[in-house]
């Protein structure tokens, strides 16, 4: 739910990047941080373990222009990915804007994005919203593998009946990670104009 | 879906920033700010006498995860929540009290700052804020229909010439 700052003339939004552990949710917030311009961007925060798993959350905020006399400004977000993280990953998704599940190509994380994408659903339950009322995509990641597994196979874990917009990325080399931020952030701004006018 | 929630409007900004200015110089806080339970700030003020302010937007998010984390640890435990949530080091330290269940007031202290009158004071101000906070659907925004392509553009004007 968008937050307005009438005072500060500024409109926020929160995106959260959710997906099974090691998919590559971190390395998606670190590629934006890398590509967009400084000014635009504040300070990358991070909560993680020793061994660079996210403990609670990454926390990146960007901000765009002015239209209107309003600025809009987008918070990202990470979640833990390792299973026993829930409460954690529950407590990010409050107020929740828009979601891009990323998903890993590796054979042996099949099961793992299924799972993780029905504890999407399930966590959603809990503030009572239904993934399909969020603007959501999902980016499948790691395509670079060399066993990666077909996207077919991928998709018909995810979404059999490929309803929900899907792009494939290497996160490292910064290749699809852009477009799915892209097209989830404008359903975001889209469904916002069409409930605020 | 849920709709967007005006926080906090033009004509209550001022009255807002004037208790908060208040609070900082009775108190002697280094900062003072108001955010909702999603980690935006909705009003930040500093002290003359403070060092400059640390990136906002990381502390309220830091804060606001960790009162929430608190929250839901006094869940598991049976409680309520946990009354008083405070964080203190050898020279700096956050004291939350909270507004409503959207709005968390936050006061950062430094040595100089007395905790008793933060408490005591932080306590008497979460009734006129809550009055001046609050969530409204007054609609005075300008939303006109391009206005979700035109902030589609720029984000891609973001990226301009790295993709
Ligand atoms: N081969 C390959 N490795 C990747 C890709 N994206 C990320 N990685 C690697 O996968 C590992 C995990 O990436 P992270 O971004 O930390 O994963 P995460 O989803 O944040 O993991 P958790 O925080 O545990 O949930 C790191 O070593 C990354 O370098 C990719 O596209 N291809
Ligand atoms: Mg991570």
């Amino acid at each position: 739910m968008s937050t307005i700052n009438a005072a500060k003339r500024e409109i926020n939004f929160k995106l959260v990047y959710y997906g099974p552990g090691l998919s590559g949710k971190t390395t998606n917030l670190k590629q934006i941080f890398k590509h967009v311009p400084a000014e635009s961007r504040g300070d990358m925060v991070t909560v993680d373990t020793e061994e660079e798993r996210t403990l609670f959350f990454d926390f990146l905020p960007l901000e765009l222009g002015e239209v209107g006399g309003f600025k809009s400004r987008l918070h990202l977000y990470t979640v833990p990915g390792q299973v026993f993280y829930n409460a954690s990953r529950r407590l990010i998704l409050r107020g929740i804007d828009g979601v891009v599940f990323v998903a890993d190509s590796s054979p042996t994380r099949l099961r793992a994005n299924a799972e993780s994408f029905r504890n999407l659903r399930e966590n959603l339950a809990e503030y009572k919203i239904a993934l399909e009322d969020i603007p959501h995509v999902i980016q499948v990641n790691k395509r670079d593998l060399p066993d990666a597994l077909p996207m077919e196979m991928i998709q018909d874990v995810l979404d059999p009946e490929r309803k929900i917009d899907t792009f494939q990325a290497v996160a490292t080399d910064f290749q699809g990670v852009f477009e799915p931020f892209r097209a989830v952030s404008q359903k975001i701004f889209n469904k916002f104009a069409e409930v605020a006018v | 879906m849920m709709s967007p929630s005006i926080l906090l409007q033009d004509d209550s900004a001022e009255e807002v920033s004037d208790i908060l200015d208040d609070f900082i110089r009775s108190c002697h806080l280094n900062y003072a700010m108001i955010c909702d339970n999603q980690g935006f700030v909705l009003m930040f003020e500093s002290a003359i006498w403070a060092p400059e302010a640390p990136p906002i937007d990381s502390l309220a998010a830091l804060i606001v995860s960790n009162y929430a984390a608190n929250d839901a640890i006094a869940k598991l435990l049976g409680d309520e929540d946990f009354t008083e949530s405070m964080q203190k080091g050898a020279t700096s330290g956050t004291f939350i009290e909270k507004i409503n269940p959207r709005l968390l007031l936050v006061a950062i202290f430094s040595d100089t700052t007395s905790l008793g009158r933060t408490k005591m004071k932080s306590s008497q101000l979460i009734a006129p804020l809550s009055e001046l906070v609050k969530e409204s659907d007054r609609k005075d925004i300008d939303i006109t229909n391009e206005w979700g392509e035109i902030n589609t553009l720029m984000v891609d004007k973001l990226f301009e010439g790295k993709l």
